[in-house]
């Protein structure tokens, strides 16, 4: 690393700070988790089910015979999860939701030269 | 390899890039690194010493986070809360008192892609070499250069426009 790299370094550091404090190991190892998404059968009902589900404007559904209909409190943003092959994609109208969906996403990107999708991380 | 005891020594590096990867949302991290851990430690990942343990287990840290984030993330759907709002979640960074100067670099760091500042973390923060960082990335060598060099010159540019304001 030379020497204007060291230094950007260093300042890099000094604005990153020592953030927060780790929780002992021990501690970590027991602590029961987080909550955590459903599981792998109702993953294939819901994927089986939104597969055969257009996407309307302010509405998603489940899949898991709950109605359709409630709308999400998201400024209009209109998505709706699917998991397939362990990677979760958001389905969208592409040309009229994905400025509304980079504001809510962290990451956004083009599933893979489909048109249709969009790969979002919330 | 006593294994257990080697992930003890990096606990503390490996809590703060479990951080950054869930960007600063702390139960998030703390689920993400119990699950590296235990990956590591019941064999489903297996370090096999192609590398050093410290990047394969900040791929793994980093995998880990990657699946709690979308868990929660869909569940949050599902249950009908909505979609979360940008900001809601305080992040460590902020919570922290900084210098003036200090707020200036991080400002400028912010403004890198994700990418970029995956790699900035890595190198200038864990010290570990470009080729590390591409192996917990999952990237090639040259594209990590990119990100780096691109990343310096980002934060170079921020820094000297704040300066002249």
């Amino acid at each position: 690393m030379n020497g204007d790299d060291r230094e950007l370094r260093e300042l890099y550091r000094r604005g990153r700070g020592e953030g927060e404090e780790a929780p002992g190991f021990d501690e970590l190892m027991t602590r029961s988790r987080g909550r955590r998404g459903i599981g792998g059968r109702r993953w294939a009902a819901v994927m089986a089910a939104a597969a055969a589900v257009l996407l309307a404007v302010g509405t998603f559904g489940t899949g898991e015979g709950e109605e359709s209909g409630d709308e999400i409190e998201s400024g209009g943003a209109v998505v709706m999860e699917v998991e397939m092959d362990r990677e979760v994609m958001v389905e969208a109208d592409k040309e009229e939701k994905w400025e509304e969906l980079m504001e809510f996403a962290d990451e956004v990107w083009a599933w893979e030269g489909e048109t249709d999708f969009l790969l979002a991380e919330l | 390899m006593d294994l257990e005891k080697e992930l003890r020594a990096l606990h503390e590096a490996s809590f703060q890039w479990a951080m950054h990867c869930a960007k600063g949302r702390r139960s998030e991290a703390e689920d993400a690194l119990q699950e590296a851990y235990e990956a590591l430690l019941d064999g489903s990942a297996r370090f096999e010493g192609r590398s050093s343990l410290k990047s394969f287990l900040f791929g793994v840290i980093r995998n880990k986070a990657r699946s709690v984030r979308r868990r929660r993330g869909f569940f949050r759907l599902i249950s009908f809360e909505g979609l979360p709002e940008r900001g809601r979640e305080p992040r460590a960074r902020e919570a922290m008192e900084r210098e003036e100067e200090a707020a200036a670099i991080w400002a400028a760091v912010e403004g890198c892609s994700p990418r970029q500042k995956e790699v900035l973390e890595l190198v200038f923060y864990h010290d570990l070499t470009m080729e590390e960082a591409a192996e917990v990335l999952g990237l090639t060598i040259g594209t990590v250069r990119t990100h780096y060099a691109r990343g310096k010159e980002r934060v170079r540019r921020e820094l000297a426009k704040g300066e002249r304001e």
